[in-house]
């Protein structure tokens, strides 16, 4: 388990910047609309949320790979005159936490009043992201598995999980039980694309993708783009909604399956991260009232529900046996229904979920009273960068 | 015509796969500090110095994991085995390939010796030929038939 108080890190803007506002746009199989106007609906639900206009907006950031529109673009759209900051960062799932870092530092700092935060994406009818990774301008190390027809998400994550689950025990229920425990969760959800109850039959029933991974082992592809409205907190308690504080980031990673790196790829860059992040944080991970995890492909869980201390190594198969990632357990895990079933928007719905949790907004899903959540990217385990975000329901 | 891209390979990496064109499966080894590293990098990333050789890899190593890809569209069905082999040469080498044995990877267990063999395959839209790793279960070694080392 992980001690708080290790590591000294001096977090000069602990719970200086709040998430004010959060805006989707709907989930669909096919938009029909560009990316451009996907974020800028997903920006103006947000502002709408906050209580601020587009005027408001004196800065952007956004994550992007595959399907993507730039930000400058978003900026031009929503008419903003005097853009005060800007960040456009490269990358996926493992990168998704960088954007609203930038945006609370620079609301904390000064550089800007309100950054919007968006990811867009076409990831049904334009670009899938399955297929994203076979681009080899992404990566030179791409051209080591291409020959091999082996450079999707799910091969890359199916080669990590057979690692993993010989190294703890861990069975295909047990992975069965986190896609059943999330589509319970999808069920109260009705922004979820796929909201019908799964059973163990139907998740062992499900089709091969690329083994050990099944078809209900992976992520929904959609059309979809969500934002949030990110203001310094001083500014965010006059708005319309209970601000939501980001008490801490934190980063890191660098290795990729295959490289001189690490000879145990079943760790991850988020374990040698998560002591970080709660010492940045102040805080443990018994504080911790729902964790957003994320979730490409359900292996993913387990390995975050050790990293970031909420059980010893190679006991999340028993955590999730005992149902505490279920609503109602110890800790509730992605309580939208997750990549697996709400649907996919490249870890932002996650930190959108959180919001809307400690605002206490979430209806029959709401985690009572939670104060304190836990929003993570890709832990680290193929692209080899990770970040996470602690959250707070503002005092 | 295949589906197969051929690899793009960059400044770094392209004597690696020349090498492998020759059937030769080769790793840096710093000069330095004779650590091995692959894939083809600059600079050692334990001693830093930018000084190394090409030498030839042992080609023994274990099986780490392997997926088993199940085909989508006309090839419904179809399924191919990639596994990726953690080196004896250093541990923290591992290298993807593929396999030679059934195409729904019976019989593979992790912790398999393997050793290196090649593969031609047709890659990229001229269907050019091209060498890659195909790597099979050892020959008789120490431990014997059914040896597993993790």
């Amino acid at each position: 388990m992980i001690a708080v108080g290790e590591i000294d890190i001096g977090n000069t803007q602990r719970d200086a910047a709040a998430i004010a506002g959060v805006g989707h746009t709907e989930y669909s199989k096919n938009s029909g609309v560009t990316t451009l106007t996907l974020a800028i609906r997903a920006v103006q639900a947000a502002l709408a949320d906050a209580g601020l206009s587009q005027h408001d907006v004196d800065g952007v950031a956004c994550h992007r790979v595959g399907d993507s529109v730039d930000p400058a673009l978003v900026a031009q759209a929503l008419g903003v005159r005097d853009l005060r900051f800007v960040r456009d960062v490269f990358g996926g799932g493992s990168s998704c936490i960088a954007p609203l870092d930038a945006a609370a530092t620079a609301v904390a700092t000064g550089q800007a009043r309100c950054v919007v935060v968006w990811r867009a994406l076409n990831g049904r009818s334009g670009v899938q992201m399955a297929g994203a990774a076979s681009n080899p301008a992404l990566s030179a190390d791409a051209q080591y598995w291409l020959p091999y027809l082996h450079a999707s998400a799910p091969q890359q994550f199916a080669m990590f999980a057979r690692m993993y689950m010989h190294k703890h025990g861990l069975t295909a229920e047990d992975l069965g039980r986190v896609a059943i425990a999330q589509r319970a969760h999808a069920a109260l959800n009705p922004r979820a694309m796929m909201r019908r109850p799964i059973t163990m039959d139907d998740y062992l029933g499900s089709r091969w993708i690329a083994e050990p991974l099944r078809l209900l082992d992976c992520c929904q592809q959609n059309d979809a783009a969500v934002a949030l409205v990110v203001t310094s907190t001083a500014r965010a308690r006059d708005l319309r909604r209970t601000p939501v504080t980001i008490t801490a980031t934190a980063f890191g990673g660098g290795g990729q399956l295959a490289s001189n790196h690490r000879s145990d790829p079943t760790v991850s860059g988020a374990h040698a991260m998560a002591p970080r992040l709660y010492a940045a944080a102040g805080l443990g991970p018994d504080e911790i009232d729902l964790a957003e995890l994320y979730d490409a492909f359900t292996p993913l869980v387990p390995l975050q529900l050790e990293a970031y201390g909420f059980c010893k190594r190679g006991e999340a198969g028993h955590m999730i046996r005992e149902g505490a990632v279920r609503l109602g357990g110890v800790l509730p895990i992605n309580t939208h229904g997750g990549h697996l079933s709400e649907g996919y928007v490249h870890g932002l719905n996650h930190v959108a979920e959180a919001v809307l949790q400690l605002r206490h907004d979430c209806g029959e899903r709401q985690v009572p009273g939670a104060e304190v959540a836990l929003s993570t990217a890709q832990p680290g385990v193929n692209s080899g960068l990770t970040g996470a975000v602690i959250l707070k329901r503002a005092a | 015509m295949s589906t197969r891209p051929y690899p793009v390979t960059d400044l770094d990496s392209s004597p690696w796969w020349e090498a492998l064109q020759r059937r030769e499966f080769v790793l840096q080894s710093c000069a330095p500090c004779r650590r091995l590293r692959w894939p083809a990098r600059a600079m050692c990333n334990d001693c830093g110095s930018d000084e190394w050789t090409w030498v030839s890899a042992s080609g023994v190593g274990a099986v780490a994991s392997w997926t088993v890809t199940h085909r989508p569209g006309p090839a419904g069905g179809e399924t191919f085995v990639v596994v990726l082999v953690r080196l004896d040469d250093q541990d923290d080498i591992l290298v993807p390939g593929y396999f030679d044995g059934p195409p729904d990877g019976a019989g593979l267990t992790i912790g398999l010796p393997v050793e290196v063999g090649f593969d031609e395959v047709e890659a990229g839209d001229d269907g050019r030929r091209l060498t890659v790793l195909r790597w099979r279960r050892a020959a008789l070694r120490g431990g014997g038939p059914g040896s597993v080392r993790e």
